[in-house]
């Protein structure tokens, strides 16, 4: 617990320096960088504000975690958003493909078309490496 | 797969919320294998089965289809 809130800390601090560092910078470096600054460093500060007041709250209400920890870790939820994930994941393939073809009918500049077939390639790739992995 | 989970937590007095607390599962978990819609894993039945002190397969019926 101790070494989540530092981590937690650490994400918070370091994202509250890259805005203050974004606002700091403003005139000197070019708009699209500090714009990236604020991006980057805006979500740091939110997901450890996030985290660090979810620990807290956690901490005064152990009932409610204990559930939570429960409905996270429970077997058959852990089952469903596999299936869910899945299911997404399929959709995802399916579409992809469709826009594919959809570039092709509508005579977009090939790059797209290719990169679209590459990211379905990835995709079956990645899913016969990793299911040859898991088989080990 | 038949088994005999509500009949044993109804035997011990138990609602569903109380008998997932006890094997740290959810409450959709119990009801979904009482009512066959969900086969628990094998350490989940051991859980069960240790909680009831019975034997696994005197909870959970097996059929050869």
């Amino acid at each position: 617990m101790f070494k989540k809130n530092w981590f937690n800390f650490i994400l918070f601090f370091s994202g509250l320096i890259i805005v203050v560092l974004g606002f700091y910078f403003a005139e000197i470096i070019p708009k699209e960088q500090t714009g990236v600054m604020f991006g980057i460093g805006s979500s740091l500060f939110g997901v450890g504000l996030a985290l660090t007041i979810s620990n807290i709250y956690n901490k005064r209400h152990p009932e409610v975690a204990t559930w939570k920890n429960i409905q996270v870790n429970d077997e058959r939820n852990k089952l469903l958003r596999y299936k869910a994930n899945n299911m997404v994941k399929n959709i995802n393939q399916w579409m992809l493909f469709a826009l594919a073809i959809i570039t092709i009918v509508a005579k977009l500049p090939l790059w797209l078309t290719l990169s679209l077939v590459g990211i379905n390639l990835i995709d079956s790739f990645l899913q016969i490496y990793l299911t040859n992995k898991y088989n080990k | 797969m038949k088994n005999r989970l509500e009949e044993l937590r109804k035997e011990k007095g138990l609602t569903q919320e109380e008998l997932a607390n006890e094997l740290e599962v959810s409450r959709q978990t119990i009801s979904s294998i009482e009512n066959e819609r969900y086969e628990p894993s094998i350490t989940l039945a051991f859980k069960i089965s240790i909680f009831f002190k019975m034997k696994i397969e005197e909870i959970f019926i097996y059929e050869v289809q």
